[in-house]
């Protein structure tokens, strides 16, 4: 596997949270998805990753050859956009145009108008246009994806993406992504998170899952579906299941968990079905198996 | 190519299955390259992993082989051979439904009136 | 020009135009009160119009200098909107760092360009006191930037923004049996304050690279 971007025990201290120490290996060409429940440190890793903050020990290597995020020429390299509150709330469309053109030599202006229009807000010659604190949050992210998407990139790093649009805006950003991923031809990469897989399983080529700033799972999704099935069977059964599966759901009627695929034989003998999950059942399930061993 | 998105079975082995019978019946022709994994995933709104993955499967397969920068291009298929892999397939097929006759009570000259019927269809 | 770069890059487009409008309104405003204190001759109004455009240019120095050097400080407060873009772009600290001396020297033109006409208008002290004025503001703005609370900068501005208008008012046109000070204390003043000044610019300018990394 080409890998876009690796780390070594990257770690970031806060009084109350760690994160870390993180391995990650990014694959190149493919878009990423960073899987993991609210608190559990997606941001705080991507922010790290950016340089919008700085780590507090531990390694990062981007394209296999830049190890300092403080070089002008990677973060010209990479397209971040923030969860929320990315640019200045008083700022309109053209003061982001402006502000994108002065910080980045690959940003085009046309394009950002253009991406604007087709995402429905303001572009930098819409007339009255408001400024972002007056703006939903699904438009001054679609603001934020337009300014990001105009600038000429290898590595998009996108933090939360779909949090704040509606489903019909969450599958053209997958098509986008989609798009970016052709256009690179397998030179471009992307790393996203979410908390909510469901409506952005399909732009999901790999994914890891963080719990509680530390990743408990990673690889490629056919591969994790494989490795992976969903139980199900009567309550009566689930002592007989219980002990093999990683994930617990049970009730007066059904039970139903994540396990891993191996035991299928041992659970079609105990009267249980096996079924191959969906990425939202497996990352449930991953997270529930955090949560329970916590 | 027609994905069913819900279905039992998994997209790439749709996909690879499809592509396969295009191959076999010479729709996509010896030497043509299949559409790279990167945009079959766009058009069809999935995962890059899930073509390249079908991709991989009919490559395994023997019937694609990936060429470096150009993408996948589609092996001279040997006809006799697949032809003769198919022809013991139906053999086997038509071994069943003749034990499933004998267990519904159905008679020869019934069963060729079936089979006869569903060739038409 | 990369001084000015870095400038917009925390002020959007308009800035320099919205400072060119004040220059303009300031400098109108001064003239109307020239030719009314020509025109009118009550000691008292001239006293009191005199008096009031020397508070207003104490004003107008810490609003325009506030404004400018606090949306660039802005950027680097956590908790607003704007943080992350600024420290996800190349050389954020070199940016802060640029901003913030050009966002000095625009607040101090205004004042100089009032401090002229003022002069020409009023007399000599009017130039003394814009002065003294620019580089006590600017300075305190320097030194309380990295204040959060807007309360608490506003606060110490008005303290000293009430007491200039006092010192203005003892030093123009006025009852003549208040005690005056005499011009050496001035020239010392003025000196103290142009220190006072020099040194928040060499804070605010060594002290950027680490402000801009603290992440707080």
């Amino acid at each position: 596997m080409d890998t876009i971007l690796s780390s070594k025990g990257l770690t970031k201290k806060y009084s109350k949270f760690t994160l870390g120490g993180i391995d990650l290996e990014l694959p190149k060409g493919f878009a990423t998805a960073l899987i993991g429940a609210n608190g559990a440190g997606k941001t705080t890793l991507i922010d790290v990753l950016c340089g919008v903050i700085h780590a507090s020990a531990g390694e990062v290597t981007y394209f296999g050859e830049y190890k300092d995020i403080d070089s002008a020429e990677l973060r010209e390299r990479i397209g971040y956009c923030a969860a929320q509150g990315f640019f200045p709330a008083g700022w309109k469309a053209k003061d982001i145009a402006e502000a994108m053109s002065m910080a980045y030599a690959k940003f085009d202006r046309e394009r950002f108008n253009k991406l604007c229009q087709e995402l429905e807000v303001d572009d930098e010659n819409t007339k009255r246009s408001k400024p972002m604190y007056k703006q939903s949050d699904g438009n001054r992210m679609r603001t934020a994806l337009a300014a990001v998407f105009a600038r000429e990139t290898d590595l998009l790093i996108l933090d939360e993406p779909g949090s704040s649009l509606d489903p019909l805006m969450r599958d053209r950003l997958c098509d986008r992504m989609r798009g970016y991923l052709d256009d690179g031809d397998g030179e471009k990469s992307i790393l996203f998170s979410t908390h909510n897989i469901a409506d952005m399983e399909n732009a999901a080529d790999y994914v890891v899952f963080m719990d509680k700033g530390q990743i408990i799972e990673q690889g490629f999704v056919e591969d994790l579906k494989d490795k992976y099935v969903i139980v199900r069977g009567d309550a009566a059964d689930y002592d007989n299941s219980k002990a093999l599966m990683l994930s617990h759901n049970v009730n007066k009627t059904v039970f139903e968990g994540l396990a891993l695929a191996a035991h299928k034989s041992r659970f079609e003998a105990e009267g249980a079905v096996c079924e191959r999950p969906t990425l939202q059942q497996l990352s449930i399930g991953m997270l529930k198996y955090a949560e329970e061993r916590r | 190519m027609k994905i069913l998105q819900n279905s039992d079975v998994p997209i790439y082995k749709q996909i690879a299955a499809q592509f396969k019978d295009d191959i076999m019946s010479g729709a996509i022709a010896e030497g043509e390259y299949l559409p790279s994994i990167r945009g079959l995933a766009k058009d069809l709104k999935i995962s890059v992993i899930t073509t390249m993955k079908a991709y991989e499967q009919l490559s395994d397969e023997g019937l694609i082989s990936p060429v470096q920068g150009k993408g996948y291009i589609v092996n001279p298929q040997d006809r006799e051979m697949v032809r003769e892999q198919h022809l013991r397939l139906l053999e086997q097929h038509l071994q069943n439904a003749m034990e499933s006759a004998k267990l519904a009570g159905v008679s020869r000259e019934e069963l060729i009136k079936m089979i006869t019927v569903l060739y038409e269809i | 020009m990369k001084y000015y770069d870095s400038f917009k890059l925390f002020h959007g487009k308009n800035t320099i135009k919205e400072c060119g409008a004040l220059i303009a309104g300031n400098t109108a405003l001064l003239i109307v009160g020239g030719v009314l204190i020509r025109v009118v001759n009550n000691e008292h109004f001239q006293g009191f119009v005199t008096g009031m455009l020397t508070f207003l240019g104490g004003v107008v120095a810490m609003t325009l200098g506030f404004a400018l050097v606090s949306a660039v400080f802005n950027g680097n407060w956590r908790e607003q909107p704007g943080y992350k873009f600024f420290h996800s772009v190349a050389d954020g600290a070199g940016h802060f760092r640029r901003a913030t001396l050009f966002s000095n020297v625009l607040s101090l033109f205004p004042i100089a360009m009032y401090a002229v006409v003022g002069g020409i208008m009023f007399g000599h002290f009017m130039i003394v006191i814009m002065t003294i004025t620019a580089f006590f503001m600017m300075g305190l703005i320097n030194f309380t930037s990295h204040i959060k609370s807007p309360w608490v900068r506003i606060g110490s501005f008005s303290i000293v923004g009430f007491a200039f208008g006092f010192y203005a008012g003892i030093n123009g046109k006025g009852e003549e049996d208040i005690p005056t000070f005499p011009l050496n204390v001035t020239i010392i003043i003025c000196a103290i304050l142009l220190a006072f000044y020099i040194v928040s610019l060499i804070m605010v300018t060594v002290k950027a690279e680490e402000r801009w990394n603290r992440e707080g």
